[in-house]
């Protein structure tokens, strides 16, 4: 065993050293609940007044916008006009209009296809994607008016998907389509500062040794900065049935415990003072799944309420032991995800505590009266989710919409897709057309009101991370959080800069 | 120190089993550095001794080389993906274009690599930051996934310690804003727990965070509560008053056990009458209600502290009083209920029918229709079931009067909850007669 002498190595015998205890940076955290529903449900209300509300909401940014490009703008001695409505415009002439998008796609799930055939056949395959190879798909301007057909170039190299809001200018043609020269979306919506609503806490608390009997580990040549970290990792997958990568996430809780690694790496998890969990915590475990579909099979031994036996509880167990060790030593925040045990559409609702019964023990006790309710040192949030984390404003998802607005379009690049939402100020546009959703009345909750400093969205297939900017310079971080049983990665965000970095945890 | 030696020795080489650094750590009760240590120094003495005795797994972290994959990637893209290549950027993205993310210098790797092939993995690494024994054991790991059932081992060990207190022994990082529910005991785990105090966390008691208190329990009539207090704390000196039944043994256990053989008697009828008021859409009587909710309570946490508290001494009157009347009930209960299956099942009978009556009762309330179009239609009120959750997250069912438009040529009870009927604007809450829990006596009143 020739190992040569490391800084940071353990490879050495015991001594008497003592080690000191690190404690963990505080949290600064205030959920919002912009995406809770109410207790009571109803589920009778029309989908298509989400469009309107999301219509009424966006149009007059996105026509500001609109007005101020295209003012002066002629063709010719054309001026081009403003028209109120899609079905005002006329035939020949330069105009703009605002409207939400419509993607007739011949492959896109349509609920007047199932209903207008005689007999149910099973559900086809879920599809890739959307798009169909010979070119059939049309995108088409919508309002409350009519609908109008768009073709032009600017289609092309525009990212658009059903439900954004978006103002054209262009002219119709003599086949009654609407020729599009120029294309603008209403773009970022306002920003507000850092530590706009919540206080910043205990700040100038650094960590302190409790026993300060340390030598030359201290003064290590990696660079300890002094500012927090948040942690956030999606697609855990613990799984009833496959525990491949269960020693991943035993090394990820001890990395996140402080116990792996030598003291300077442990005193830099200690920086880590939240962790987001961004969905799929539970993996999908296909043979439950399969039974359902069929139909038959699944009367014939259908008892009174649910079949224990159909049910294997190992997946929560783990999960809830791999929080109920977490818990005691960091606070977490947990979105659920698609495959999570939640309701389907969006917005997911919290995961309840009641299924973690060792976990739950850290999470909010019920409300009081009379008393500001405090965020649960386990907090069981909603999908999407916004809360102020350190001062700044975060919008997390489990990764539905983009998984979703990915099957529109050609691109593969998510963080295009999530540049796209903040742009068009809508974080599932695609909702409630081929993403599931809540047939909100009142208010669209998805419509961006504020602009997050930090959006991350869950569940992608690999890390990737850009800042964009807005034109009142406004600037957010984009995160696409990749699937930690199939990378191993965990992402670490500088709650200072909202720098990102990695941790990749593997086994050779 | 020398005891570390004695634990490995039995646990490898004897037990042939494998040891991790928490395992040890938590076994001797040591820092997991010192842990980290130990492991190390047995590994190396023991295969100093005798070469290949004890394996090992190493735990690596750094940044490593860039690995070649990343350019496969982008080949792969370029040859099915002919549109968006040629295509400007997207909008007026402000992002930096095609910029090598996966740049690995911000990357820190973690890897637990097996004794054989640690210089490999080594040399994968640019820097490495810190490098420790994962775990020592007998043999070779074919799949190193067996380390995870040492997890397992940690966490029964640990099974009765506040991790919240020992967290500081063993080195993991501690939180002092930890804040746990009050009055929470732990559940338990695999192991037999003993119920951690909540004061012994070092955490300020949130006064947010103490016993959840659903404030429906208070609103239980003191009938209700007095009969479960009573069947509980009935004191030895009045057996005589108990009743004198076929199988009584004067002992409060048995009669808790005879007044429940009455309950049972009524639970076989009751969900008989359930299913009959679902099936209709018409509610229930009120009074049965908050006795199909009572099941509900048992799924409360912290019911079972309140149900069964005894009276207070002052209440022994009326106590009293209100226990003869209720003997007098139950004796009469009794006597029903002994007389032979015909006469059990008219009881039932009985029970139902003020059910119809009020059925009917409710439909009739009707707006004074209106003909038009040589149709009849009108509005009538009737009442409807509604399952809702409450604060807590528990369904609660109550009943609601619903105003409903129908037409003549809908045949009267058959109202179906269809679209057109306005239950979302009925949102306003019934008053607070069923906020809370019903008496459950008032549903034995009813004879």
């Amino acid at each position: 065993m020739a190992v040569p002498k490391l800084e940071g190595s353990l490879l050495r015998g015991p001594s008497d050293q003592k080690y000191a205890s690190i404690e963990r940076q505080t949290s600064s955290y205030k959920p919002l609940d912009t995406y809770a529903l109410e207790k009571e449900k109803h589920y009778q209300q029309q989908f298509g007044d989400m469009y309107f509300l999301r219509l009424t909401k966006l149009k007059p940014a996105v026509e500001r916008i609109a007005e101020e490009a295209w003012e002066d703008f002629r063709i010719g001695n054309e001026m081009v006009e403003k028209v109120e409505r899609v079905l005002d415009v006329r035939q020949g002439k330069l105009c703009w209009v605002a409207g939400t998008i419509y993607m007739e796609m011949p492959l896109k799930p349509n609920i007047l296809d199932d209903i207008s055939k005689d007999h149910w056949i099973s559900a086809p395959p879920a599809r890739q994607k959307y798009l169909s190879a010979t070119g059939e798909d049309l995108v088409m301007l919508e309002d409350e008016s009519g609908r109008l057909r768009l073709v032009g170039a600017p289609l092309a190299s525009e990212m658009l998907v059903t439900g954004c809001i978006i103002a054209v200018m262009g002219t119709e043609n003599a086949n009654g389509d609407f020729e599009v020269v120029d294309i603008k979306v209403p773009d970022l919506p306002p920003q507000a500062e850092r530590w706009h609503t919540s206080e910043p806490v205990g700040d100038g608390i650094s960590r302190k040794k409790l026993k300060l009997d340390e030598d030359e580990d201290e003064d290590m040549d990696k660079p300890v900065s002094n500012s927090k970290k948040i942690a956030i990792v999606s697609g855990l997958g613990f799984s009833g049935t496959d525990s491949g990568h269960s020693l991943e996430i035993n090394l990820l809780t001890e990395y996140l415990l402080g116990e792996a690694l030598d003291p300077a790496n442990q005193e830099s998890a200690s920086q880590i003072s939240r962790l987001i969990i961004a969905g799929n915590s539970i993996a999908l475990d296909h043979d439950a799944v399969a039974t359902d579909t069929i139909g038959n099979t699944r009367k014939a031994h259908k008892k009174y309420g649910y079949d224990s036996s159909a049910y294997n509880p190992a997946p929560t167990k783990h999960f809830d032991d791999f929080l109920a060790t977490l818990l005691p030593t960091m606070p977490v925040t947990l979105i659920p995800g698609y495959t999570d045990p939640a309701n389907v559409s969006l917005p997911q609702q919290p995961i309840h505590p009641a299924m973690f019964p060792q976990a739950r023990a850290f999470s909010r006790g019920p409300p009081k009266d009379g008393e500001e309710t405090q965020p649960g040192w386990f907090d069981t949030v909603t999908n999407p989710w916004d809360s102020e984390i350190e001062g700044w404003k975060v919008l997390g998802t489990g990764g539905q919409n983009v998984d979703d607005v990915f099957k529109y379009v050609e691109s593969e690049d998510r963080l295009g897709m999530m540049e796209a939402m903040c742009r068009w100020r809508c974080c599932a546009p695609t909702a409630p057309d081929t993403l599931w959703s809540y047939p909100f009345q009142d208010d669209d909750p998805f419509v961006l009101n504020t602009c997050p400093h930090l959006f991350f969205v869950g569940s992608q297939p690999k890390f990737d991370t850009a800042e964009i900017e807005g034109p009142a310079g406004q600037t957010i971080r984009l995160i696409a959080v990749p699937q930690f049983s199939e990378t191993g990665e965990i992402v670490i965000v500088d709650s200072e800069t909202l720098e990102t970095s990695l941790v990749r945890i593997s086994v050779a | 120190m020398a005891d570390y030696k004695t634990y490995l020795a039995s646990s490898i080489l004897t037990e042939d089993k494998i040891v991790s650094y928490r395992l040890l750590s938590r076994a001797l009760k040591v820092n997991v550095n010192a842990a980290k240590e130990m492991l190390y120094e047995f590994h190396r003495q023991q295969n100093g001794k005798k070469p290949g005795t004890i394996h090992a797994t190493y735990l690596i972290s750094g940044t490593k080389q860039k690995e070649p994959e990343v350019a496969n990637d982008a080949v792969e893209q370029d040859g099915e993906d002919t549109h968006m290549q040629s295509s400007p950027p997207f909008m007026s993205s402000s992002m930096p274009q095609p910029q090598e993310t996966s740049d690995d210098s911000g990357v820190l790797s973690i890897t637990l690599v097996r004794e054989e092939n640690l210089d490999e993995v080594r040399s994968q690494y640019e820097h490495i930051t810190s490098i420790h024994v994962y775990s020592i054991g007998p043999h070779p790991l074919k799949d190193l996934q067996i380390l995870s059932d040492i997890t397992r081992q940690v966490r029964e060990i640990c099974a009765d310690e506040d991790p919240l207190e020992t967290a500081s022994t063993y080195g993991t990082i501690i939180n002092k804003n930890a804040k746990r529910r009050e009055g929470k005991r732990p559940p338990p785990a695999p192991a037999p727990v003993a119920p951690v105090p909540a004061k012994a966390q070092p955490a300020k008691p949130k006064p947010a965070e103490s016993k959840p208190e659903p404030p429906p329990k208070k609103e239980i009539s003191s009938t209700a509560k007095d009969f479960f207090g009573k069947s509980n704390s009935k004191p030895k000196a009045n057996p005589a008053s108990n009743p004198s039944s076929k199988e009584t043994t004067p002992n409060p256990p048995t009669l808790k056990r005879d007044s429940s053989s009455i309950f049972k008697s009524f639970a076989k009828a009751k969900p008989k009458l359930k299913r009959e008021g679902t099936d209709s859409s018409v509610a229930d009587s009120p009074a049965l209600s908050p006795a199909e909710d009572s099941p509900m309570k048992g799924l409360s946490d912290d019911d079972e502290e309140e149900t069964y508290v005894s009276p207070a001494p002052a209440d022994m009157e009326i106590v009293n009083k209100s226990r003869k009347e209720r003997k007098e009930n139950e004796e009469k209960l009794r006597q029903m209920m002994e007389m032979d299956d015909e006469d059990e099942e008219e009881e039932i009978k009985e029970i139902e029918e003020p059910e119809a009556v009020e059925k009917e009762a409710s439909v009739e309330k009707e707006v004074p229709p209106t003909v038009s179009g040589g149709r009849r239609r009108g509005r009538r009120r009737v009442m409807k079931k509604k399952t809702v959750k409450d604060e807590e997250g528990y369904l609660v069912t109550k009943e609601e009067p619903v105003w409903e438009s129908f037409s003549e040529d809908e045949p009267a009870p058959m109202q179906k909850p269809k679209a057109h009927a306005p239950v979302a604007s009925t949102k306003g809450k019934k008053a607070a007669g069923k906020a809370g829990q019903g008496s459950i006596m008032s549903f034995f009143g009813k004879k």
